[in-house]
């Protein structure tokens, strides 16, 4: 049957994002658990409940371990299974994956999956060099590159094979800024104009200052539930119809193309091919722009358009609000902020507000149809989820 | 029955144990300083309200010591001035960085086996880095690259000398370098040009940006460390 349902979103809920000092992880994830909690009234959490997976990538950051515990403790679910999973800034792509196995398998009727970071009372230092575990140790980290700098040698690559441009770069910056603009929950609620991204300082050339998502601090949560019992939940859920997961080598250096990431390829296909759907079925997506680049390869990556016109496809205006397909809604990981382990499920967390008509001033008219797409590291790991409105 | 290990030195370069031993036990790791502040805090951004938080400033350093593995030759190369990668024996794949086992699915994980390389190679990409390692700051900006060491299959990331930025571009052979006095990590290695390097095509409009660019990190780097 086309399109459907493995499980049912019934509710969701996202922390504030920015540079939250003061707070733990585990307070700015209760922060997202209550929301979600209020926008489900008919939900119990304690007796709902009935396992929780959380995405977080660092222990180094709060020097604070053993997540899932901490975070089912936090979030008012005590004694239920609590479990984290890893997979760098896929961590929460991947936990929901693993919470829609334990919806199918059975096993658990109700569950709460999620994710959380708490960056930026680190220096920067110290975050590149946490974020720098992602990618291979002896031959990665050592050796001075930086994570822009991994990302630039794709950006170069794409530029040299299909001339893609730093205004190409820059163009997503201005709108994914003007989407964050609109956001209240944003890190970096602020419109850019291009002169600005085009003139701002140099990172790892050819990506400057605002073709980087920002280091920040987050949490977001989702509930999802047999499609079955949805409906003693809420009257307008959300269905997860496809899901795609894919791994690569850790090393951009062993991958046979620079200007791809196969791992996201090969989770669009599987997810595409779940769901029954093509690329033009797609409404909405929110896509990890880490930075601008690996949102102009997600696009062709996704099968928005085709290899190389990524650039074009910005450039031209549909993936702004009111385009054929609006992209990163939220303000993506460029504006609204990367916490890392919790990026995936803030990415679904957009797509339920934007299929239940509650994303206010950024709300896409009709959106039926969304996809969320995760990308861990350099694209070591990648999820992608395709949502239907209920 | 042989068992494995134990360890035994064949080669050592000493370090100082001693003083983070010290550091650990004086507690080193202990608050330097705090403070209180109020700071606002709220469900959206929209609504933020004062609150009171304590805040400390905590030093944290390690010495810990690691190996290389099975790919431990490749670096003892480094220390020997010699550049080493390593060949699947059946399906003839070449890896710079070695691999100690072959990933083509075919070959079912089969050992590899050590070759020495030519230090000569080709630039498959490229960034500069105006924001680097803060131990690297200084030598901003700095020209990352990922080469394609001659008769490999994969690429060797390392910093490339002795090039002005504008004129690094993808296809440019280089000559690999090894440290005169190497330390054993993947910074030992550089890359310097190996022709009269053919700078990418930049529109006059791209070309003036990036020059003002590069004089901006230039520019950074002298008022923050002084003149080279």
């Amino acid at each position: 049957m086309k399109d459907k349902p493995l499980v049912s979103l019934i509710s969701a809920g996202l922390s504030k994002f920015g540079k939250l000092e003061g707070l733990y992880a585990r307070e700015i994830f209760a922060e997202a658990a209550k929301e979600a909690y209020e926008r489900c009234p008919k939900l119990d959490p304690k007796k709902d409940i009935k396992a929780l997976y959380v995405g977080h990538m660092g222990e180094s950051y709060e020097h604070q371990g053993h997540t899932g515990a901490t975070m089912a403790d936090w979030a008012g679910l005590l004694h239920i299974p609590a479990t984290r999973t890893e997979a760098a800034c896929a961590s929460s792509g991947a936990a929901l994956r693993t919470a829609l196995q334990a919806v199918l398998s059975g096993l658990s009727d109700v569950v709460m999956v999620g994710g959380v970071e708490k960056m930026t009372h680190r220096s920067t230092a110290d975050v590149t060099e946490y974020l720098a575990m992602a990618s291979d140790f002896p031959f990665e980290q050592w050796q001075g590159m930086t994570f822009p700098g991994l990302y630039a040698l794709m950006a170069t690559a794409h530029m040299h094979e299909y001339g893609t441009t730093e205004k190409d770069m820059a163009t997503v910056a201005v709108k994914n800024h003007y989407h964050g603009s609109l956001n209240p929950k944003a890190h970096m609620q602020k419109e850019i104009t291009l002169e600005t991204a085009m003139t701002s300082r140099v990172v790892a050339w050819p990506l400057k200052l605002y073709d980087c998502s920002l280091i920040t601090d987050g949490a977001s949560c989702l509930i999802l539930t047999k499609p079955e019992l949805a409906s003693k939940f809420t009257d307008t859920p959300v269905h997860i119809v496809g899901s795609g997961q894919a791994s690569d080598t850790i090393g951009l250096y062993e991958r046979e193309s620079l200007t791809s990431l196969a791992a996201a390829k090969l989770a669009a296909k599987q997810a595409y091919e779940m769901a029954d759907m093509k690329p033009e079925d797609i409404n909405i997506a929110e896509v990890h722009d880490c930075f601008t680049i690996a949102e102009i390869i997600a696009y062709e990556d996704l099968g928005f358009c085709k290899a190389g016109e990524g650039g074009k496809l910005a450039e031209e205006g549909e993936t702004r609000l009111g385009g054929r397909i609006p992209v990163n809604t939220s303000g993506g990981l460029k504006s609204k902020g990367h916490p890392v382990g919790a990026t995936g499920t803030a990415q679904a967390y957009e797509i339920f507000l934007q299929l239940t008509g509650q994303a206010e001033r950024r709300q896409v008219k009709d959106a039926e149809i969304g996809l969320t797409h995760n990308v861990g590291g350099s694209g070591a790991t990648a999820t992608v989820h395709i949502y239907r409105r209920g | 029955m042989k068992q494995p290990g134990p360890e035994k030195v064949l080669k050592q370069l000493p370090h100082d144990e001693k003083c983070w031993e010290e550091w650990e036990r004086k507690g080193g790791w202990r608050p330097e300083g705090w403070k209180i502040v109020e700071m606002n805090d709220g469900p959206t951004l929209n609504d933020l309200k004062p609150e009171k938080f304590l805040i400390v400033h905590r030093p944290h350093g390690s010495m810990f010591h690691h190996s290389y593995g099975k790919v431990s030759q490749f670096f003892i190369g480094l220390l020997e001035g010699k550049l080493y990668g390593t060949k699947c024996s059946k399906c003839g794949l070449v890896y710079c960085p070695p691999r100690a086992h072959c990933f083509n699915p075919k070959c079912r994980l089969v050992e590899t086996k050590w070759v020495e390389l030519p230090k000569r190679g080709e630039v498959h990409s490229y960034t500069i880095m105006a924001i680097a390692w803060p131990s690297m700051a200084h030598l901003q900006p700095l020209v990352g690259v990922m080469v394609r060491i001659e008769g490999t299959n994969t690429c060797l990331p390392m910093t490339m000398r002795d090039i002005d930025p504008e004129k690094v571009n993808i296809g440019l052979k280089v000559n690999i370098n090894i440290s005169k006095q190497p330390k054993g990590d993947l910074l030992d290695v550089y890359a310097t040009p190996a022709e009269e390097p053919v700078a990418p095509k930049r529109s006059p409009e791209e070309l003036k940006r990036f020059r003002e660019d590069m004089e901006k990190t230039r520019a950074w780097v002298k008022k923050t460390f002084g003149p080279k």
